[in-house]
């Protein structure tokens, strides 16, 4: 076999005064910031983001009950194509890439040579030959170098494609509107171009609320076509622009992990020992040990059969309506053994209860039913200590039967 | 297609190849040796250069292979003959005002020079006495991976291992034990000016340090290569010597050694492929477990061998990337062996001459000896600093042997050959090598050579300049590096090729290396050979494939 290196992607030169401003604009912003009345912006990935449009209730109530839109800019995308690009894929990410057929997306973590997970993403399957990889961090570095020894170029389109994330109940009968003719037919997780007037879109069923919901993809110069096709229609479905706290909420509710935030990706953790691995993550539907060799196999295989995972991300129910944000967890009501600490937190206002996503030590995770969860109130400028019972539970904390109902119900 | 069983198959029969079949054979082992080229021995070769004139292509100085290596392996029995030895290393002055070394004696000079001199050699034995054993053992290994073996017996060896360095060091005794760890990360330029005034003295020492790598003395780290050198000359417990016959010889009687222990050695067997293949259930593991192993290799003309060992002698990068294939590998460790650096700026030029060169100040008995034209360490810096630049040497520096007065049997009667390493030819040349370039470079050569040795020119039947890319292509050594990987801080001792597989074994079940770009690394030395013998002979074959 000819080794080859893909060539680096040649660097994008900055504008000269490209330093003036801090933060880059999304090319929705046009639309999108006029509407964000809390002038509540983030930064994501060096993008200027909205956290808030209106009001973090309105805009979450909106993901449940109507539609939402929410702006992926920031989000990285790289293409990946070539004779190899189903090989390379499959040595990349835990899970058999040989099983996801053209047209479908699929839940991905990669690991380093220690299993422990660098991130986590989607990965997008057009042809036998042509794949995009969604990610919340930057990844080209790695996958370049994961590239020697195969027939496949790699590049990074972040900026070239743009995405909208439609989500809610109403979001097929919106698209519908729209002229996307038969949309309600596509299944979970799977991906068909439309061609709306001169619009052409790329709709994949996939989201992060673990409901009825798509993702819109198009050339960078149609984002703002895209948004006003979806505003022009979307009044009479409901649709509200949300902002990142609203969609946090979801994600927390539909059980996915953030990098950063769940977990540390191994590529910048500085800490011996912080990183974790798929199992630990709770990700084990993610990893196909039987598959030819990929990156992290012999060590999670060392991991699953000598049974030596640290920790679990599990999910917790706690008693009260106070979110748990960053409390550590015992294993006794005195609080006297730490045995992990809560990574997200949240009071789900459609489930009704306290949850939160918690990193558990061994041995308890799996054996104890019983958690005892501190938290520090601050009412009044007074702090006051609360040790909260909590208790295991299925993670995703909600999802609703419609977000695999096929055709999408018409609401 | 034939399908053929083996205990162990060595690819590639250089003598590190060659040392581990004959210790895994005599293990009881069935080892084969597949060589790509027609002779076995890779630049430990004799070949012809003209009809009668046979010359040492690579290597042309032995005195790195262990005496107790050669012992235990037969070498003698075997046909190993030893036409010179206790050669010693004369610095050519072009007035004629040489400097002889001779073991702790130093002739010529200053008067300074000569009486620091043995205190210089005994304090430099002291630091080898410390190196060697270091270069005779398998490098330990400071953290495993979760996935890696953790056997208590391999942890408890290297614990061992370690602390027995760290107690040698301790028992340097304070004074040496500062003066190495003072001068261990300098360069050779500044420790010969430290101690010595001749340029003479200091051109020969800092050669010595830098020869066989890519570095001029004023790189820094050259004192490291210097100590390594001097420690695997040590541990070699050999003087300078020239094997009858060439160094061909040493292969030869390792290929007796091996066709006498039981070996099947097959020439003309260029290996394609490492095959890989997953254990089954048939060999004790759940799919879901089963670990990838090296099962055999496939030879460039379709021939599949197996085995449940593959050790390969080719260097660790071209085994890992190109014979086993980055897909069967974590992408770390990829990188890692992708990083590897191997670079020479060292040719050789092999002349055949009509009578024997005089030169300037030289006896013909002194002839024999290894003649360095390295006037002073400014001039070894220069010769090395174009190579950088993709350029070659204006006044390249040179090692030289005249092995035809200790072997006639070279050439033919009453003619002579000379075989010289040339310092200072880049791997690629800006431009390329060309038919005028090499002449351009040759004539740098034979011109330094004419001014040591007046009339040498006429002399020449045959000549034959091998720059660092006909080295590469020769002997199957990736930029003309003697070592198969350059002899660097970063790449010593653990860290060679890399960690990961710093212990001749690679993360890919059942398949090892052997050759010089693992520890102790190059030279005519046969320990990396040894040591990985070693470690294959410590996985039992019973236990390769099965659990546990
Ligand atoms: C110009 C020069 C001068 C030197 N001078 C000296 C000296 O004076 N003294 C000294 O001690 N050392 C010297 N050295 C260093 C020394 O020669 C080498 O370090 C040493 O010979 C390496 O031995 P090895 O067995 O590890 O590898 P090699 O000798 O490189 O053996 C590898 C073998 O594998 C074979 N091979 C490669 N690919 C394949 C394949 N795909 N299938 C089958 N076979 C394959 C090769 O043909 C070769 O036979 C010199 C080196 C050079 C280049």
């Amino acid at each position: 076999m000819m080794m080859r290196l893909s060539p680096k992607p040649a660097l994008v030169k900055p504008a000269p005064d490209h330093f003036k401003q801090l933060l880059q604009e999304s090319p929705f912003a046009k639309r999108a910031m006029p509407l964000c009345r809390t002038r509540d912006v983030m930064n994501w990935n060096g993008f200027a983001l909205v956290n808030v449009y209106s009001t973090v209730e309105e805009e979450y109530f909106a993901i449940r009950n109507r539609s939402s839109v929410f702006d992926l800019a920031p989000m990285m995308k790289y293409r990946i194509s070539g004779k190899d690009a189903e090989a390379y894929c499959n040595r990349l990410v835990t899970r058999d890439v040989r099983k996801q057929k053209p047209g479908r997306v699929s839940y991905v973590v990669w690991c380093d040579e220690a299993g422990m997970v660098i991130d986590d993403g989607t990965l997008f399957r057009f042809s036998a030959t042509e794949f995009r990889l969604c990610s919340q961090e930057r990844q080209i570095d790695w996958l370049l170098d994961c590239a020697l020894g195969y027939d496949v170029t790699i590049s990074d389109v972040s900026e070239s494609i743009m995405a909208l994330t439609l989500q809610g109940p109403t979001s097929a009968s919106l698209l519908k509107l729209c002229g996307f003719k038969g949309v309600e037919n596509i299944k979970p997780f799977e991906i068909k171009d439309w061609k709306i007037g001169k619009l052409a879109v790329t709709v994949s069923r996939t989201g992060f609320t673990a409901d009825l919901g798509y993702e819109l993809w198009v050339d960078a110069g149609d984002a703002i076509a895209l948004w006003d096709l979806l505003f022009e229609h979307g009044q009479g479905r409901g649709l509200v622009p949300i902002g990142n706290e609203a969609l946090n909420m979801a994600r927390i509710e539909a059980g996915l992990l953030l990098p950063g935030i769940d977990f540390i990706s191994s590529m910048a953790n500085v800490r011996m020992g912080f990183c974790r691995s798929p199992y630990e993550l709770g990700l084990d539907f993610t990893v196909d040990l039987a598959k030819p060799h990929f990156n992290g196999r012999a060590a999670l295989v060392a991991e699953k059969q000598n049974e030596t995972s640290r920790s679990k991300l599990i999910g917790l129910e706690i008693e009260s309506n106070k979110p748990v944000n960053d409390s550590i967890v015992y294993s006794d009501e005195s609080c006297q053994t730490e045995i992990g600490f809560v990574t997200s937190a949240i009071w789900s206002p459609t489930c009704k209860r306290n949850i939160a996503i918690a990193q558990i030590n061994a041995p308890y995770y799996g054996t104890l039913t019983q958690f005892w969860v501190e938290l520090y109130l601050k009412r009044e400028l007074t702090w006051q200590r609360r040790v909260l019972e909590a208790w295991p539970v299925e993670r995703p904390f909600f999802a609703h039967p419609r977000r695999r109902q096929t055709p999408a119900g018409d609401y | 297609m034939v399908k053929q069983k083996f205990d162990s198959i060595i690819i590639g029969g250089g003598h590190n190849g060659l040392v581990t079949a004959i210790k895994l054979a005599k293990a009881g082992q069935r080892v084969l040796v597949l060589e790509a080229k027609d002779q076995f021995g890779g630049a430990a070769v004799t070949r012809g250069l003209a009809p009668g004139y046979n010359i040492s292509a690579a290597a042309h100085l032995l005195h790195l292979l262990p005496k107790k290596l050669q012992r235990e392996l037969r070498l003698e029995q075997f046909g190993l003959v030893l036409a010179a030895q206790n050669l010693k290393t004369i610095a050519l002055d072009l007035a004629g005002n040489h400097v002889v070394f001779d073991g702790k004696n130093l002739s010529g000079g200053t008067a300074a020079d000569q009486s620091h001199y043995p205190t210089y050699h005994r304090d430099m034995q002291e630091l080898a006495r410390f190196f060697a054993p270091l270069l005779a053992s398998r490098a330990p290994r400071l953290a495993r991976g979760k996935h890696e073996p953790h056997a208590r017996a391999e942890k408890l060896r290297d614990a061992c291992n370690l602390a027995m360095t760290g107690l040698r060091l301790r028992l340097l005794g304070r004074r040496r034990m500062r003066q190495m760890l003072r001068i261990i990360g300098m360069n050779a330029y500044d420790l010969v000016d430290e101690h010595f005034e001749s340029p003479l003295v200091k051109g020969a020492i800092a050669l010595d340090a830098v020869i066989g790598t890519e570095f001029a003395p004023r790189t820094p780290g050259t004192v490291i290569s210097y100590l390594y050198r001097l420690g695997a000359e040590y541990a070699a417990g050999n003087s300078l010597a020239q094997p009858q016959g060439g160094m061909g010889s040493v292969s030869a009687a390792l290929v007796k050694a091996a066709e006498a222990a039981g070996v099947t050695l097959k020439l003309k067997s260029p290996v394609a492929r490492i095959l890989v293949s997953r254990a089954d259930s048939s060999q004790g593991y759940d799919d879901e477990y089963a670990p990838d192993y090296a099962s055999g290799v496939v030879t460039v003309n379709g021939t599949e061998y197996h085995a449940n060992h593959i050790v390969s002698n080719v260097d660790p990068k071209t085994t890992v990337l190109q014979l086993a294939g980055p897909q069967h590998f974590d992408t770390d460790f990829v990188r890692r062996i992708n990083n590897i650096r191997m670079k020479g700026v060292s040719g050789k030029l092999h002349l055949a001459l009509k009578a024997l060169p005089e030169f300037k100040g030289l006896s013909r008995l002194e002839l024999g000896n290894r003649l360095l034209i390295a006037p002073s360490s400014e001039a070894i810096e220069r010769a090395i600093d174009p190579t950088k630049y993709g350029e070659f040497a204006e006044q390249p520096v040179l090692e030289i042997t005249i092995p035809t007065l200790a072997d006639p049997s070279l050439a033919p009667a009453g003619t002579h050959l000379l075989s010289a390493v040339v310092v200072g030819i880049p791997t690629e040349l800006k431009g390329g090598w060309k038919a005028e370039s090499r002449k351009a470079l040759l004539k740098n050569v034979m011109a330094v050579l004419e001014s040591y040795a007046p009339g040498i020119g006429k002399l020449v039947v045959q000549s034959e300049l091998l720059t660092p890319s006909d080295i590469a292509e020769e002997f199957a050594l990736p930029g003309g590096c003697w070592h198969q990987g350059s002899l660097t801080f970063d790449q010593f001792y653990f860290m060679r090729p890399t960690y990961g597989a710093s212990q001749y074994q690679t993360p890919l079940k059942g398949l090892y290396l052997c050759g010089a770009g693992n520890h102790p690394g190059g030279g005519v030395m046969g320990l990396a050979g040894y040591n990985a013998a070693q470690q294959v002979l410590r996985h039992p074959i019973k236990n390769q494939n099965s659990k546990g």
